[in-house]
């Protein structure tokens, strides 16, 4: 079944090889296949001078998805496809004004679900130092399928840009009108949308800037498959707003603030044929967001910075029970320490609640509160031109609460630890070994059970080495051998004083693995490796006297992964690679898993 | 003089448009039984969470079983030409309007999910990724149990365990099981 991708690729690559570097052309060719799914996503673009001032461009964007038909069951082989073809011929009257033609098409395919889309547009560009226009038009002509129905429809098409610069250095911004209309008879469209942006900066390093954006749209579509005989229409208005501001203050302080606000629109209308399931409420949403921050550097050794974000949603969609409010307040710390040449600590933290509010009372069951406080150290020592040290620990909680009582019993809170040494060794010039440590604690407890032995009070423990030799064998080659291993286990929890573990589980993984990164000439490499891996787990039994559990195994799995990456640069803008990799597991009680996988790409450019 | 008025109108703006970062509002005390969430260890976990959840309606535990990079996608959306899916936050918010929709009418409704492993399709789960794909059926039942309709389709999971967290999904990829039946993908766009 992949015999056809495997012809496309083969043909891609004679022509990669093959093709003149002359002519501009960018191809892009890419394969993948992972069990029953086969993905192709390919493009290619020519463009050919004919004459000085007359131009041929040709373009091809195709994707391919095919599920073979195990993944249905009963289902067969499933193809999906879409491309975009389109091909223009474009003449430069003057240097600053282009006219020519254009011919496109848009295919899209899945089983009995067909749409062509063909436009032919006549197009003329002007380029000037305040002004510049581009528009298209011409006709369209649609065609959609869904067996046995059809629809076919044609109309005009126009689409046009108009960009304006009233001063070279944009001291007074930028403003651009884009429209879009086409007049199919049921089907037609119409946008418009206008923009605005505006930047300034002076020599003392203030800046601001702007970017706003306005647009509306109407269009009639089709909203049931299968069937062309009703229509509806949507309506929409989108708003975007987007400032932001720096200055700097006296001590070396710098202020910068900024301020984000979004608002979509849509109406619907149907046709009373249309049936309940596809219908969609009239809605819109807004957001509003402002983030303030001060930032202060003390000569070359603090950095201090200090952040405080809000943020309001709200969506209506005319139904009290799907109305949203939410609103977030976040205060942020980071203060980093350069102490000598050979040490840094970075200290950082965050704080903040985000409120989710029904839009009348707490009897709706998603009003809620979230609480997020974050804390990371992050330390590194070199301690000579051999060895560098770093350590890492973070905490992480969570405290969700609802407010209404149908919901309170899931309010809980989630605390997480981490603690991650890393080691980092040359004792050679050609050998380094990098070792790194982590620890990791969850704890899960929730509120109205915590005298109580519940099994949803939980703690899960994880811990995990991992070692990574480098040998440097010659300047092309390199040898990488890993070994890792990795420990959890995880129970309940119980509070008298303080919180207690019983592990119900552990579960053990190691995991060697070596490879070759193997460079033969400039632009080729060749990394061939191979893992093992073996995970154990065993159930932790407890009988009415005993204290600790009995350990007793619960399943075994191995698994075997052999495969190489391959990548080949040919030049700068020609590019090949290929993965490929074989799996095959094993589960205790079950039988072998074998599969492959495999991607290709090419890619060229020129 | 012209800074103190700056800062007294960001102190105004502040003061008028904000929110405390520490404090949060009490609760009342429960009057049902709490939703299950099972510590997902293993990405099957996650899949017996995502059940759970939609039977329960609990969009607290939905959000954890979800990654903060989450994407959708699905085949096709009739009415929907161009889109191919959305992010973590777009389907945050529309599972919380059709859990609230489904919470405001539970006695008359209720929503079931049943996932069923493909024989061909065999999971695969490695060091930090895991894929599993399933076909699966959405019921939206009434009070008495009966099917008031149904969606289904075969979809295809890719997890992920940070070093932060727990087995989440990162891509979920929903396909029509056949261009008649509608998928997931439809029950969930009709609360975009």
């Amino acid at each position: 079944m992949c015999r056809p991708g495997f012809v496309l690729i083969i043909i891609s690559f004679c022509c990669l090889l093959h093709s003149n570097p002359a002519l501009p052309v960018s191809l892009n060719l890419s394969f993948s296949l992972d069990r029953q799914t086969y993905n192709w996503a390919d493009s290619v673009s020519y463009t050919h001078d004919l004459k000085p001032s007359l131009q041929l461009a040709l373009q091809n964007r195709s994707t391919a998805t095919l599920i073979k038909k195990s993944v249905f069951g009963e289902g067969g082989d499933r193809w999906q496809k879409t491309a975009r073809t389109s091909v223009s011929l474009i003449y430069r009257i003057r240097p600053s004004f282009k006219a020519g033609v254009e011919f496109s098409q848009d295919f899209d395919r899945l089983e009995k679900k067909r749409l062509i889309a063909n436009r032919a547009n006549l197009l003329t560009g002007f380029e000037g130092n305040h002004l510049n226009f581009s528009q298209r038009c011409g006709v369209v002509w649609e065609q959609r399928q869904f067996d046995p129905a059809s629809s076919i429809e044609s109309g005009l098409g126009y689409s046009g840009a108009l960009s304006i610069k009233p001063r070279q250095d944009r001291s007074l911004g930028s403003a651009s009108v884009e429209a879009q209309i086409t007049t199919l008879r049921r089907t037609p469209l119409r946008n418009i949308a206008l923009n605005y942006n505006f930047s300034a900066n002076n020599v003392h390093g203030d800046t601001v800037t702007l970017d706003a954006k306005q647009s509306f749209g109407e269009r009639k579509y089709f909203p049931s498959s299968g069937s062309f005989d009703v229509t509806a229409r949507q309506r929409n208005e989108q708003r975007r707003w987007d400032l932001h501001a720096s200055r700097k203050l006296p001590a070396t302080v710098v202020f910068s603030a900024s301020a984000a606000y979004r608002f979509d629109k849509y109406d619907y209308e149907y046709d009373p044929a249309v049936t309940d399931l596809v219908r969609q409420n009239n809605n819109f949403a807004s957001l509003f967001e402002y983030q303030f921050s001060l930032t202060r550097r003390f000569g070359r050794v603090l950095l201090m910075q200090g952040t405080y974000l809000y943020n309001r949603t709200k969506e209506d969609f005319g139904q009290q029970q799907t109305n949203q409010l939410a609103e977030t307040g976040q205060l942020g710390m980071t203060a980093k320490m350069f102490l000598l040449e050979a040490d840094t600590i970075e200290v950082s933290g965050q704080m903040g609640v985000t409120s989710y509010l029904a839009p009348t009372s707490s009897t709706f069951f998603a009003d809620r509160d979230r609480s997020v406080n974050v804390a990371t150290v992050r330390m590194t020592h070199r301690f000579n031109d051999f060895l560098t040290g770093m350590i890492e620990g973070s905490y992480r909680g969570f405290h969700a609460i609802y407010i209404s009582g149908r919901l309170s019993a899931n309010n809980n809170v989630n605390n997480v630890y981490i603690f991650n040494p890393t080691l980092i060794w040359r004792p050679l010039a050609n050998i380094s070994l990098q070792q790194s440590y982590q620890m990791f604690a969850n704890y899960i407890y929730y509120e109205y059970e915590k005298s109580d032995l519940s099994g949803r009070n939980t703690l899960y423990r994880r811990a995990s080495v991992s070692n990574k030799l480098t040998m440097t064998g010659s300047r092309r080659t390199d040898f990488v051998i890993e070994y890792s291993y990795r420990y959890e286990d995880f129970g309940p929890l119980v509070y008298s004083d303080q919180w207690q573990q019983q592990i119900s589980w552990d579960r053990r993984t190691h995991r060697p693995r070596v490879g070759i990164d193997y460079r033969p000439i400039a632009g080729l490499r060749f990394q061939p490796y191979a893992v093992y891996e073996i995970q154990r787990s065993y159930d932790h039994l407890f009988d009415s006297t005993a204290v600790l559990g009995r350990r007793q195994k619960s399943e075994e799995f191995t698994r075997t992964l052999v495969g190489f990456n391959f990548e080949w640069e040919l030049s700068n803008s020609s590019h090949i690679d290929c993965t490929l990799e074989r799996r095959v597991q094993d589960y205790q009680n079950q039988r072998n898993q074998e599969y492959n996988l495999f991607t290709i790409s090419i890619k060229r450019f020129l | 003089m012209r800074r103190v008025v700056f800062i007294i109108l960001i102190a105004l703006f502040v003061t008028s448009c904000a929110k405390n970062p520490f404090s949060t509002r009490d609760s009342e005390p429960p009057t049902a039984e709490a939703g299950t969430f099972i510590t997902p260890t293993t990405p099957q976990i996650v899949l017996e969470n995502l059940r759970l959840c939609y039977s329960e309606l609990v969009i607290g535990n939905f959000v954890q079983s979800l990654d903060s990079d989450f994407v959708f996608t699905y085949d096709f959306l009739p009415g929907v030409p161009t889109d191919s899916g959305w992010g973590f936050k777009q389907e945050l918010n529309l599972t919380e309007k059709m859990f609230n929709d489904f919470s405001a009418t539970k006695s008359e409704r209720s929503l079931r999910v049943t996932f069923i492993a493909q024989p061909g399709q065999p999971d695969i789960i490695l060091d930090s990724t895991a894929t599993l794909v399933r076909s699966y059926t959405v019921i939206v039942a009434d009070s008495s149990g009966q099917m008031s309709s149904s969606y289904q389709g075969v979809v295809r999971f890719e997890m992920i365990e940070s070093a932060f967290n727990f087995w989440a999904i990162r891509s979920w990829s929903d396909l029509h099981l056949n261009l008649d039946t509608p998928s997931w993908a439809e029950l969930k766009n009709a609360y975009q």
